[in-house]
């Protein structure tokens, strides 16, 4: 506003609470996190630096990269299938055979989206529980599913996207919204079908849609925590070291004091997310300039 | 038109039978309320036997009160945290959208670039600096961290680039201060947008585990979302008691669906914004 243009300090104090808070408890921890990666502390004591050996000795961990591989499991097993599942109830709701009933079908389908991902975690490990679960007194075994080495990764799995399904549903409906509806109708016009006008018209235009769910979906992958812990967690809060994802491993060492470890994996989970979410972005591209 | 009527069935069965499977976790918490530890170790997926709701009665006395008590420090928490969050976020929304001054350009760049870092980053460094100055297991440390908000002052700051500037300047030239135009004209044109902003806020907040988890261990300033799991371990008792696990999920998911029933557009829109996935 250009009548406040004498008090020129003004504006300053409207930011200044914001930026304060900002630089405290973002700008200097993260600055000072990249510092503590190249170095032994213990939270006592002397730091000491060691170079770049945490990274080291990350990257020939094989704990590091069975979480890593895990991580991916967790991403891509996810995304494909609600992807698939999420599209189609989209479509649905978008279609007119619906008719006004799918109001109430879109909250309930977003329900599990709503509830709390620890509450989710301890209502799966009922369902999955090995005495009393669910699914063993429904086919009268005692398996340990949050506990086996093969099947705990399919039960947060399973949770994941019994939660995503959901965020994916919301995401799909607004892409399909911005889609012209005269496309169809001309579509229709020149004889095309329900199915053609899915494949060739819908889903090449929901492109830019997929490409958001992809990257945001991988980042919240790599990035996830409570799932595991709760769900197959010890009495410290870490994960089993057979469904861990990579933050867990990072919470791991903090818990043990191993400070210069923990921030050397918060750098390589963040290296992580922009070169995946830098490739797809690129690879998209350019499939769309070709 | 026989084919379109059948294509319509089948359409409602696939959206019933994905409707059915996203209640089913959750109609297995509420019969778990009521159900007793020896029927829902024998029929944990059947309908309980009888509606009595002396699960709730157990779960506020169990480990002496500590749920309720937890359940209460989790709102109080949320409570400041949005409040400080909005405050703050709000005054340099409107900096950003009203004034023009020296650095602001790349001062929001730079605050929009740094949304794509995670927080986990900081996460070490913070847990050593709260342990030297005190900070851990207090209710501080639950509220003033990550008040400074870059996706609330984001949204707040879209909104408020659309008032009408002709308002404020009536407002100044009627001799209205800089915090009074703020305080009296600003914020109550932004009502929908602070709202809806707090709700997330609040949303994610009262939801979070790993911030607590780490930096809360005593069971005084515990929100309950990380008291909660802890009902479930094996440690101090070898009997799980499921049931009372089950009523605290309910306590906590029944009020946030309830809510989610009532506002429904807010808790949707969150998700096209891109911020939150939880």
């Amino acid at each position: 506003m250009r009548l406040y243009k004498r008090q020129w300090y003004i504006p300053y104090l409207f930011i200044a609470p914001f930026v304060l808070s900002f630089l405290i408890f973002f700008v200097v921890p993260t600055v000072y996190s990249f510092a503590l990666s190249f170095a032994k502390y213990p939270g006592y004591g002397v730091v000491k630096w060691i170079g770049t050996k945490n990274y080291y000795n990350i990257l020939h961990y094989s704990r590091f990269w069975d979480a890593l591989g895990r991580t991916m499991f967790y991403w891509i097993a996810k995304f494909i299938p609600v992807t698939v599942i999420s599209f189609m109830i989209a479509v649905c709701l978008k279609s007119s055979l619906l008719g006004r009933i799918s109001k109430v079908y879109k909250p309930i389908l977003f329900m599990p989206q709503v509830c709390a991902v620890t509450a989710s975690a301890l209502i799966f490990g009922l369902i999955f529980a090995n005495q009393g679960g669910v699914i063993n007194s429904l086919t009268g075994t005692t398996f340990a599913w949050t506990e086996s080495a093969t099947w705990s990764k399919w039960v947060v799995l399973l949770m994941m996207g019994w939660r995503g399904v959901g965020w994916f549903m919301v995401v799909y409906l607004s892409g399909l919204t911005s889609i012209n509806p005269e496309i169809y109708e001309a579509a229709r016009i020149d004889g095309a079908n329900a199915a053609q006008s899915l494949f060739h018209i819908t889903v090449p235009l929901m492109k830019q849609t997929f490409l958001f769910a992809f990257i945001m979906d991988a980042i919240s992958s790599l990035r996830m925590y409570t799932e595991a812990a709760v769900l197959t967690g010890n009495a410290g809060g870490n994960a089993s070291a057979v469904a861990e994802g990579l933050l867990n491993l990072l919470m791991t060492n903090l818990n043990s004091g191993n400070f210069g470890m923990a921030c050397a994996y918060g750098w390589i989970i963040f290296v992580i997310v922009c070169v995946v979410s830098m490739a797809i972005f690129v690879s998209m591209k350019e499939k769309e300039d070709a | 038109m026989k084919q379109s009527s059948l294509s319509k069935l089948l359409l409602h069965c696939f959206i019933l039978l994905m409707c059915l499977l996203a209640i089913y976790p959750v109609y297995i918490m509420i019969s778990g309320v009521f159900k007793t530890a020896s029927e829902i170790a024998l029929n944990p997926g059947g309908l309980p036997s009888s509606l009595s709701l002396k699960n709730f009665e157990r779960l506020w006395s169990y480990n002496s009160g500590s749920i309720l008590r937890s359940y209460g420090n989790a709102l109080f928490v949320t409570f400041l945290h949005t409040a400080l969050t909005i405050g703050l976020s709000s005054m340099a929304a409107f900096a950003f959208a009203k004034y023009r001054f020296r650095g602001s350009k790349w001062m929001f760049l730079f605050l929009m670039a740094t949304m794509m870092i995670p927080m986990e980053l900081g996460i070490t460094p913070l847990y050593i600096m709260f342990s030297r100055i005190g900070w851990l297991n207090t209710y501080v440390v639950q509220i003033i961290p990550f008040s400074a908000n870059v996706f609330a002052m984001f949204m707040i700051r879209q909104y408020m680039n659309s008032i009408d500037n002709a308002l404020l300047e009536s407002a100044i030239i009627d001799g209205a201060s800089h915090l009074r135009t703020f305080t009296s004209i600003m914020f109550p044109c932004c009502k929908p947008v602070l709202g809806a902003t707090a709700l997330l806020v609040a949303l994610s907040k009262f939801n979070d585990y790993l911030w607590p988890k780490i930096m809360v261990t005593d069971a005084a300033h515990t929100p309950i979302m990380v008291i909660l799991p802890t009902m479930s371990e094996k440690t101090d008792i070898f009997v799980i008691p499921k049931e009372l696990v089950m009523t605290g999920c309910a306590i906590v998911i029944i009020p946030l669906i309830i809510l989610f029933i009532c506002l429904q557009n807010v808790f949707m829109s969150s998700v096209t914004i891109g911020s939150v996935k939880g």
